[in-house]
């Protein structure tokens, strides 16, 4: 607007050095400077009068003071200019009024006027001082509307701040320092149902805290209040409905500059959920312990280094071990078979590089001293790089079983042994012909012996080559029942290296008179570089022995053509040795293929049925496997296998 | 004419009966060989010499009752002694019907075996020294001419010189010449011996 900037004012005139400074003064005031009489004309104005109100100097000498007022004004102040005449002052004009100036072009501005009379000759005049304000003005409104701003926003928060405590899913509380409610949130009231006048009495505690955490509210609140420092406790807190739920209580104290308790500040949090779920998860792991404590097993945890970690009741309870002595990495040292420690170091030892589950039988010894046998099953849990953290081990008692394996593995030696007995029976004239064979030959050669030594010139040449036979079928006749002794004995499993074409040889030597009687002609195809195998002998060749016999069986009733037996041996893949007997017989029905296994089945007149079943056992027993197909041409095949001794 | 010495043929598959059968018979100055089985002896060519066969019953592939069939369907013609270790009734029958000399079961009496083993050859000899007679007398047959075999088969049969001139058609004289060449021919000293010879050829008169 009217901007009294310097560099906007005109130059200063030459003029009378008394008189120039005077009029430059007014000339050059900052402040519009009118001059009136006393009838209120201008008779002078300065240059920012002109700025101001946009008339030149010429325009408003002679016209009335009004005519710089607005419309509105004009009509009241000649009465005002008449009592001021009357009582003259230095004085501000229209004193707590707002003034303001109009311009030619009829716009207004607020101004600030001083008026001053001055004496002069013949009479007075009056010095009006116009100060524009507009620019304070503005300032001023301003500044009243940020204050309004500011109560307004004041307010708002309060009331949002009050909105936001009842909206907080919390119980919020302000008490006095001797705990007197002072504020409690609408939540409060909602839950606990008392009215506002209850909530706000010191006993509102006791009306709804349960009588147990009451007490030891009071007691924490004591201990708060005597170092001034915040507390927190679970209660139960009983609701408008009648039902208690758990709250997380916390006070936080306000504390003056001498650290006294001015206020405290609370909360109660709803956590009957969490305790809910908490008390289920504890549930949970009390049954889960309690399960554990009852499985008929022994359970534990272990470092990566087999240092145990867990064990359940029943480990303690077996091994009468203290939880002290359970924990100890030598446990196991203490209770289990010294020679099946070794081997359970020597599996740890292995597995902890590899981290793969491991599994072994061990005798571990019990309260009583007596050794009992488990199996032992550690699986690892591993991190992500596969490293090993923990091993979870279980040890179940098969002691029974085992003793059932036993006897039953002993009753079916015994059945084996049987069944070879009577197999053997069956083959008694078989048999006695291996045996007669070579008794004869000694007989017949003692004979002749006797001859070439009786007379006056006995052969003595002849008379040693006979004795030499005596000597070898001597010894034929010993090998024969050697074997029969060995085939006919009671003896326990034992495996050893075992040459299966020597095993087969026997056989077949004392089924050869059978086998003539039979009118069957066997043949044996053995692999030269038979591996050899880990076998029970007498075992192998009862196997073999079955297995001829009931080819023998097969061919009974075959006329028209050769009754042939092949028995084969190879060395066959994986690791074993397998060994083939085929028939020409009559051949298997397919439907009574898959039970020619089952003991007690048999297709034989007067057989008991328990060659194969039994011989499938052994079979099984030594790795391999028994079975059986129909050949292309008339008969039956018999394979079985057995493995290879490393 | 000296007859060659006897040998003693063994079949026994069993090599201690086999060899210690081989020296007993040795041991009494007797030729023996032995086979190990039934097809070994027939593929070895024989001798021919008086003898007996020593053949085990129970034998691999062809048995010794196989064996005996076979020789009898070859005319094969020779003693067996069957020894056998399971002394079963129904094969010492069949055998013994068969025209085996001898069963003997195991383990038996030398003595036994080796008495066989003589009666057989003694047998054997005789089998061949009557089978020798048989050619012979066979061969004299065959020198007769058709009307001189004719005048035999009547003279044998019992007819007067006068009833075979009748029945041929011939003179009594003729018929008499025809009878005197037979009996010169086949060197009959009396018309018995003509008779007995002709029994042994088993000629019958041709009705």
């Amino acid at each position: 607007m009217n901007d009294p900037s310097p560099q906007k004012l005109q130059k200063p005139q030459k003029i009378e050095p008394t008189q120039t400074l005077f009029e430059n003064f007014f000339e050059f005031s900052p402040d519009a400077m009118v001059v009136t009489d006393e009838d209120g004309r201008i008779t002078n104005v300065n240059s920012q009068v002109e700025r101001a109100f946009g008339y030149t100097r010429a325009e408003l000498l002679g016209l009335r003071v009004e005519t710089l007022m607005p419309e509105r004004f004009r009509a009241a102040h000649p009465s005002y200019r008449g009592s001021y005449s009357a009582h003259p002052s230095v004085r501000p004009m229209g004193t707590g009024l707002e003034l303001h100036g109009r311009r030619k072009d009829g716009t207004e501005f607020p101004v600030d006027i001083m008026l001053s009379p001055v004496e002069i000759a013949g009479g007075q005049i009056f010095l009006s001082v116009i100060r524009d304000v507009s620019e304070r003005k503005r300032a001023e409104e301003a500044l009243l509307q940020s204050e309004q701003q500011l109560r307004m926003s004041k307010e708002q928060t309060e009331r949002e701040l009050r909105q936001l405590i009842d909206a907080i899913p919390q119980q919020v509380f302000v008490f006095g320092a001797d705990w007197t409610p002072l504020f409690a949130n609408r939540r409060e009231l909602e839950y606990t149902g008392l009215t506002p006048h209850e909530a706000q009495s010191k006993d509102a505690v006791a009306r709804i805290f349960h009588p147990e955490d009451l007490k030891k509210l009071e007691v924490l609140r004591e201990r708060a209040l005597a170092i001034a420092a915040p507390f927190e406790m679970e209660a139960r807190i009983r609701g408008r409905d009648g039902q208690y739920r758990w709250f997380l209580i916390r006070d936080n104290p306000l504390r003056d500059e001498q650290g006294r308790v001015l206020r405290w500040y609370g909360t109660r949090t709803d956590i009957e959920d969490r305790k809910r779920a908490e008390e289920r998860v504890r549930q949970r792991r009390e049954e889960l312990r309690q399960l554990i404590d009852a499985i008929p097993q022994q359970v534990f945890v272990f470092d990566a280094d087999w240092t145990p970690l867990f064990a359940n009741q029943r480990e303690l309870e077996y091994t009468g071990l203290t939880p002290h002595e359970a924990q100890s990495k030598d446990a196991v040292a203490r209770i289990f078979h010294p020679e099946d420690l070794k081997q359970l170091e020597g599996l740890r030892e292995r597995v902890l590089s590899e981290g793969t589950p491991f599994e072994m039988e061990a005798r571990i010894r019990g309260t009583d001293g007596q050794y009992r046998w488990f199996l032992i099953r550690d699986n690892p849990l591993r991190d992500e790089q596969g490293g090993v953290l923990r091993w979870y081990g279980t040890r179940t008692d098969i002691e029974d079983r085992k003793r059932a394996e036993q006897a039953l593995r002993k009753a079916q030696a015994d059945l084996a042994h049987v069944t070879r007995i009577m197999t053997m029976g069956e083959l008694a004239a078989s048999i006695a012909h291996e045996v007669n064979q070579p008794i004869s030959g000694i007989v017949i050669n003692g004979n002749t012996c006797l001859r070439w030594l009786a007379g006056d010139s006995p052969n003595l040449d002849e008379a040693r080559e006979a004795a030499r036979r005596i000597v070898r079928d001597g010894k034929r006749a010993g090998d024969v029942i050697a074997r029969i002794r060995a085939l006919a004995s009671k003896t326990v499993t034992a495996k050893g290296r075992l040459d299966m074409n020597d095993a087969i040889q026997e056989v077949v030597a004392l089924v050869r008179d059978e086998m003539r009687r039979s009118g069957v002609t066997l043949w044996t195809e053995f692999a030269d570089d038979l591996s050899p195998v880990l076998g029970d002998r007498v075992q192998l060749q009862q196997v073999v022995l079955n297995l001829v016999m009931n080819g023998v069986q097969a061919m009974s009733t075959v006329e028209e053509r050769p009754r042939e037996l092949v028995v084969r041996t190879q060395n066959d893949e994986a690791d074993q040795v397998r060994v083939t007997v085929r028939d020409s017989g009559i051949g298997l029905d397919p439907e009574k293929m898959e039970r020619i296994y089952d003991a007690f089945y048999t297709t034989k007149h007067g057989g008991m049925g328990m060659g194969l079943s039994i011989s499938r056992s052994i079979v099984q027993d030594h790795g391999g496997r028994l079975w059986a197909a129909a050949n292309d041409g008339p008969g039956t095949t018999f394979h079985f296998t057995v493995a290879k001794q490393h | 004419m000296p007859e060659p010495d006897a040998i003693v043929l063994v079949v026994d598959d069993d090599v201690s009966v086999r060899e210690a059968l081989g020296g007993l018979i040795r041991s009494v100055g007797l030729k023996v060989e032995t086979f190990a089985s039934a097809q070994e002896f027939l593929a070895h060519p024989r001798t021919d010499a008086p003898g007996c066969l020593v053949l085990d019953m129970r034998l691999p592939d062809l048995s010794g009752l196989d064996l005996q069939k076979r020789l009898a369907g070859i005319d094969l013609d020779i003693p067996i002694v069957f020894i056998t270790g399971h002394g079963d009734v129904p094969t010492a029958v069949q055998a013994m019907k068969a025209g085996a000399l001898e069963f003997l079961t195991k383990p038996f009496a030398d003595r036994d075996l080796l008495d066989a083993i003589r009666r057989a050859i003694k047998r054997d000899r005789a089998a061949r020294r009557h089978q020798a007679k048989i050619s012979e007398l066979h061969a004299r047959y065959q020198s007769l001419t058709p009307r001189e075999r004719e005048v035999m088969e009547r003279v044998v049969s019992g007819l007067l010189n006068k009833q075979i001139a009748a029945e041929l058609g011939k003179s009594v004289i003729t018929v008499k010449a025809h009878r005197g060449q037979v009996m010169h021919k086949m060197q009959a000293g009396s018309l018995a011996d003509l008779v007995r010879m002709s029994e042994m050829l088993g000629i019958r008169r041709a009705k």
